[in-house]
């Protein structure tokens, strides 16, 4: 795959009916905070894949093997990430996936972000 | 009897009627008032309490986001418990959830544009962030026997 644009989708698939929001349907920005062990926010790109595709990812790449139920998934642009201070590299296999790297040390300041992040994300429910 | 005044009416709340004179009365029937009010105030207290034991109980294993999020600790709990106790009660109530490093959300929400949310992890500090409108806020600060001012001025701008 080439070098991630700028103007990419990319897909970051919920797995917890409790990162999103009853009131409104939107997502929590905890969905956006990498695991505290690496600082890497897992997500797929997206763009020029059909729906059916996107959710067959989320179901048997990523929900399937942690035993989980897809719950939906959280779009945003790349440009979004690249605004705030992050990068977004390709991290294969699997095929299309990414991660979201260059997290600050300081845990408030992460939280901060990532509550950006989820105001510019699209959430879509898996129905 | 020229500042006496009769004072006869059934209390909303409860149904009891309040029979009095004078200003006596006045003050009793503040004081009573305000004691409802506690209470009114209270019963949703007791449903931000389940909500933390749901998201602690729920929270607590390794993996629960399905990215390995860490853990809630019981000293996350207790000191969230604490947090919610010391709320002051004109305040609004958070909504309740958990985070990857295995801390307390509490969150004051009112649109993706305008939240503020504290994470608590049992270190004795809360570490906050927020977005109010274009602006956005976020550090650390000690939570020891009672809520620091800035906390309380922050979760007022939400609105």
């Amino acid at each position: 795959m080439p070098p991630i644009s700028s103007s990419e989708n990319l897909s970051r698939f919920i797995l917890d009916e409790d990162c999103i929001r009853k009131k409104d349907n939107s997502v929590r920005w905890q969905a956006f905070k990498p695991p505290i062990r690496n600082l890497r926010l897992s997500v797929f790109r997206t763009t020029d894949v059909v729906e059916g595709e996107i959710w067959h990812i989320g179901s048997s790449i990523v929900a399937g093997p942690q035993g989980k139920t897809l719950v939906g998934r959280a779009d945003l642009i790349a440009s979004v990430v690249r605004n705030n201070g992050l990068d977004v590299v390709s991290q294969e296999p699997p095929e299309r996936h990414a991660d979201i790297i260059n997290w600050p040390e300081r845990r408030e300041v992460r939280n901060e972000i990532a509550m950006k992040l989820a105001k510019n994300a699209q959430f879509y429910r898996n129905e | 009897m020229s500042n006496a005044s009769l004072c006869a009416e059934r209390d909303g709340i409860t149904g009891l009627t309040m029979i009095g004179f004078g200003p006596e009365s006045s003050t009793l029937k503040k004081l009573f008032s305000e004691a409802i009010g506690t209470v009114t105030i209270r019963r949703p207290l007791s449903e931000t309490f389940n909500s933390l034991k749901r998201v602690y109980k729920k929270c607590s294993v390794k993996n629960w986001d399905g990215y390995d999020a860490l853990p809630i600790t019981p000293d996350a709990y207790w000191e969230a418990a604490s947090f919610i106790k010391g709320l002051p009660s004109w305040l609004p109530k958070p909504d309740i959830s958990g985070g990857p490093d295995g801390e307390i959300v509490l969150e004051w929400y009112r649109d993706s544009s305008r939240l503020f949310a504290i994470s608590i992890t049992g270190e004795n500090e809360l570490i906050f962030a927020g977005l109010f409108g274009p602006n956005s806020i976020s550090g650390t600060i000690y939570f020891g026997d009672s809520i620091p001012e800035v906390i309380i001025d922050h979760i007022q701008k939400v609105g």
